[in-house]
C-alpha cells in the first residue's frame, strides 16, 4: 500500500515537471501555431545559467544559505529564461515567419541540435549536481513519503498555470496573443504588433521552461541531456491535454507521471514506462483526437 | 527535314544519362578503389535509401516522421537475427521490409484520425526513442548493449570475396529502390499523395480514398527505411543499440535537408546519404571540437533551410538553368523542364 501511494505521489511530482514543460510547448503553439521541437533544449540552457550564477564560488555566491540562493537563482532564471526566448524568435525564427510551418518546425529540430551541443561545450558534458530550492525530507503520508519538493512542485506549477490562463484571459496581452494565432494578417491590421507579441510569446514560454529546469535539475543531475526523455513525456503530456490548452498541460503531465510510475512499476517495467506512457497517449488520442481539453479545431473548405 | 537532334546535354532524359553512368561507376568501383572505400559507398547507399524513404513521407505526403531511424533499426536486427538463424542474406531483405512495412502502417493508424502533422511526429519520435529500449529489455534474444555481430557469411557473388559481394548487393538494391521510387512519385499515385499532401478535402470530393493512400504511405516509407536496415546490417554485419538512437532519425532528416531530398527524390537522397556519412568525420578534422558536432550539424540546417531551401539537389538543378539564362540572349528564353517548387522544404505555399 505504501508503495502505491509513494508511486502515486512520485507520479504526480514528476508529472508536475512534464506538465510544465508542455506548458511551454503550449504556450509557444497558441502563440505561433508552431511546435517548438527545442523547447527542452532551451529549457536545460537556462537552468545551466542558474546553475552557473548560483554556485558559491560566482555572483551569487554572497548568499550565504544555499536555499535562498536557489530561490533568487530561479528567479532571475526566469528572466534569464525569457531572455534566451526572446533572442531565439528575433534572431533564429524571424527570418522564416513567412515560411511553412514544417519548415519552422525543423528549424527548431535545428535549434534542439545545436543547443544541446553548445551547452555540452560550454558547460559541462557530465552531469553536474545543483541544489534543490526546497528543503531535503518531507511529510510522512501513509507510509509513502511526500516529499517537499513535490509540495513545492505542485504548489508552483499550478499557481503558474492558473497566471497563465489569466494572462490569456483576462489581459490585454493575452488578448493579443490570441488574436495572433487566429489570423495574423487580421491581428496586424488591428493594430497588434504581431512581431512583438511572437517575440514575447517566446520569451515567456522559454521562462516557464528554464524554471521547470531548475526545479527538474537537483533530481535529474544537470547534464546537456537531461531534457531528451522529458521533452517526449512533455509533448505527450501536452498533446494529451490538448495542445491549445493551459490548463491541459498541467492535467496531461499530471496522468502521464502516473502512467510511468505506476505502469512502469507494476506492469513493464522502468524501461518500457515510456512505452506505456506513449500508449496512453494513442489511445485518449483515437478516442478525443484534440485531447481532454483541446478545442476541436473546424476546417473550412 | 528534321530538326537537328539536341545536343546530350539539352536533352530531358540527360539526367538519366547521367544516373545510368554513375551506376556503372558504382558497378566497376571493386575495381577501381579500396574495400575500405566500397564500405564506405555501402553505408551511403543504406543511408541514400533511408533518406529516401524520409523524403517521400515528408516531401510528397507532407508528414513528419522522427522514427525512420528506428525503422531502420528493426530491419537491420531482423536481417540479422534472421540470417543467423540460417536464412540466406538475400531473403532476408523480404521480412525486413514486411515487418517494418506492417509497423509503420499500424503507427500510422493513429494518424487518421488526427489532423496536422504533430501526431505523427509524436508517434515517430516515440517509436524512435522507445526501440533502443526494446532492445535492451529484451537483451537475451536481441544481444542487449554489446549488440549482436551476423554469424552467417554473406554468399560470394559470381566468385567476389564477401566484401565485394555485399557491396554490389547493396548498390544494386538500392538502385532498384530508388528506380522504383522514382516511378512512384511521377506516377500517377504520387500524384495522389502530393494532391493529398496539399487539399485533402478536395482529394477526397475527386475520389482519392485519403486514409487509404495515407497508410499506404506510412507503410511503404517504413518498409523502404526497414529496406535500408537490412542494407546497414549487411555492409556493417553488426547492430547495436547504440547505433539506431533517436539521433540517427534526427540525421537524416538533416540528411533529407541538405540534400533537398523532398524535391528531387533520387539526387537529394544521395546527397543526403553522402553527407551523413562523409561529413560526420570530417568535422573534428577541421578543428572543431568533437562535442560540438551536433551544433555544427544544427548551424548547418538552420541555415540550409534559410539560403538553399530545396538542398544541394536544388542547388544542382538552378545550375544547368543558369547556364541556359546565360548563353540563349538571343533566343527565346528555354521553359524550365519541371514545374518551379516554390522555396520551401516540400513546395507547400505558406498558408498565412
Amino acid at each position: 500500500m505504501e508503495l502505491l501511494l509513494q508511486r502515486i505521489i512520485d507520479g504526480v511530482g514528476d508529472g508536475m515537471i512534464y506538465g510544465a514543460i508542455a506548458l511551454a510547448l503550449v504556450l509557444i503553439y497558441r502563440v505561433t501555431g508552431l511546435v517548438n521541437f527545442a523547447q527542452g533544449e532551451m529549457a536545460m540552457f537556462a537552468t545551466f545559467i542558474v546553475w552557473w550564477i548560483t554556485r558559491p564560488d560566482r555572483f551569487l555566491g554572497f548568499i550565504g544559505d544555499p536555499q535562498l540562493r536557489m530561490a533568487v537563482g530561479i528567479f532571475l532564471g526566469l528572466g534569464i529564461g525569457f531572455v534566451i526566448g526572446v533572442v531565439c524568435e528575433r534572431f533564429i525564427m524571424r527570418p522564416f515567419e513567412k515560411r511553412p510551418y514544417i519548415d519552422q518546425a525543423m528549424v527548431t529540430m535545428g535549434m534542439y541540435l545545436g543547443l544541446s551541443a553548445l551547452a555540452a561545450y560550454i558547460f559541462s558534458v557530465q552531469p553536474v549536481a545543483m541544489e534543490s530550492v526546497f528543503s531535503a525530507g518531507g511529510i510522512p503520508l501513509g507510509g509513502a513519503n511526500l516529499t517537499w519538493s513535490t509540495i513545492g512542485l505542485i504548489v508552483v506549477f499550478t499557481s503558474l498555470s492558473l497566471l497563465l490562463r489569466l494572462l490569456f484571459t483576462r489581459t490585454r496581452f493575452g488578448l493579443a496573443m490570441r488574436a495572433t494565432t487566429n489570423n495574423a494578417v487580421s491581428a496586424q491590421l488591428s493594430g497588434i504588433n504581431v512581431k512583438r507579441t511572437l517575440m514575447l510569446g517566446w520569451g515567456l514560454a522559454s521562462a516557464v521552461g528554464g524554471v521547470a529546469g531548475a526545479m527538474l535539475a537537483p533530481k535529474l543531475f544537470l547534464s546537456p541531456f537531461m531534457m531528451q526523455s522529458v521533452l517526449l513525456y512533455a509533448f505527450a503530456a501536452a498533446i494529451l491535454g490538448g495542445l491549445d490548452s493551459v490548463p491541459g498541460a498541467i492535467v496531461g503531465g499530471i496522468l502521464v507521471g502516473l502512467t510511468q510510475h505506476l505502469a512502469g512499476g507494476y506492469l513493464f517495467g522502468s524501461e518500457l514506462a515510456l512505452a506505456a506512457a506513449l500508449l496512453l497517449i494513442l489511445i485518449v488520442l483515437l478516442v478525443r483526437p484534440q485531447g481532454l481539453f483541446g478545442k476541436v479545431k473546424v476546417e473550412r473548405v | 527535314m528534321n530538326a537537328p537532334a539536341k545536343p546530350l546535354w539539352r536533352r530531358r532524359s540527360f539526367g538519366g544519362w547521367i544516373a545510368g553512368a554513375a551506376v556503372v561507376l558504382l558497378l566497376a568501383a571493386p575495381w577501381l578503389t579500396s574495400s575500405v572505400n566500397l564500405g564506405m559507398f555501402g553505408q551511403v547507399a543504406s543511408d541514400a535509401v533511408a533518406v529516401m524513404s524520409l523524403a517521400l513521407l515528408t516531401g510528397r505526403l507532407g508528414q513528419f516522421s522522427l522514427g525512420q531511424g528506428a525503422y531502420l533499426g528493426i530491419g537491420a536486427y531482423t536481417a540479422i537475427l534472421l540470417t543467423n538463424a540460417g536464412m540466406s542474406w538475400f531473403l532476408a531483405v523480404l521480412p525486413a521490409a514486411l515487418i517494418t512495412g506492417v509497423i509503420g502502417g499500424v503507427a500510422g493508424l493513429p494518424a487518421l484520425r488526427i489532423k496536422g502533422m504533430k501526431p505523427l511526429a509524436l508517434i515517430s519520435l516515440g517509436i524512435a526513442i522507445v526501440f533502443p529500449q526494446f532492445v535492451l529489455k529484451f537483451s537475451d534474444f536481441s544481444g542487449g548493449a554489446q549488440g549482436l555481430a551476423a554469424t552467417q557469411p554473406i554468399p560470394s557473388v559470381f566468385g567476389f570475396n564477401r566484401a565485394v559481394s555485399a557491396y554490389w548487393t547493396v548498390v544494386v538494391v538500392a538502385v532498384i529502390v530508388f528506380v522504383l521510387g522514382w516511378t512512384l512519385v511521377t506516377s500517377r499515385t504520387g500524384r495522389a499523395f502530393v494532391a493529398v499532401r496539399d487539399q485533402e478535402i478536395a482529394s477526397r470530393t475527386l475520389g482519392i480514398n485519403t486514409n487509404l493512400t495515407k497508410v499506404a504511405m506510412y507503410a511503404w516509407t517504413a518498409a523502404i527505411a526497414g529496406i535500408s536496415g537490412w542494407m546497414f546490417a549487411m555492409v556493417n554485419r553488426y547492430v547495436a543499440p547504440a547505433d539506431f538512437t533517436p539521433l540517427l532519425s534526427i540525421s537524416l532528416v538533416l540528411g533529407m535537408i541538405i540534400g533537398g531530398g523532398t524535391g528531387n527524390i533520387v539526387i537529394g537522397s544521395v546527397v543526403g546519404g553522402l553527407f551523413l556519412v562523409y561529413v560526420r568525420d570530417f568535422v573534428p578534422t577541421i578543428g572543431f571540437d568533437p562535442t560540438l558536432t551536433p551544433f555544427v550539424y544544427g548551424v548547418i540546417l538552420i541555415l540550409v533551410l534559410l539560403f538553399l531551401p530545396r538542398g544541394a539537389a536544388g542547388l544542382l538543378q538552378d545550375i544547368p538553368k543558369r547556364i541556359r539564362r546565360r548563353r540563349t540572349r538571343s533566343e527565346p528564353p528555354v521553359a524550365p523542364t519541371n514545374i518551379d517548387q516554390k522555396a520551401s522544404l516540400t513546395g507547400q505555399s505558406s498558408s498565412r
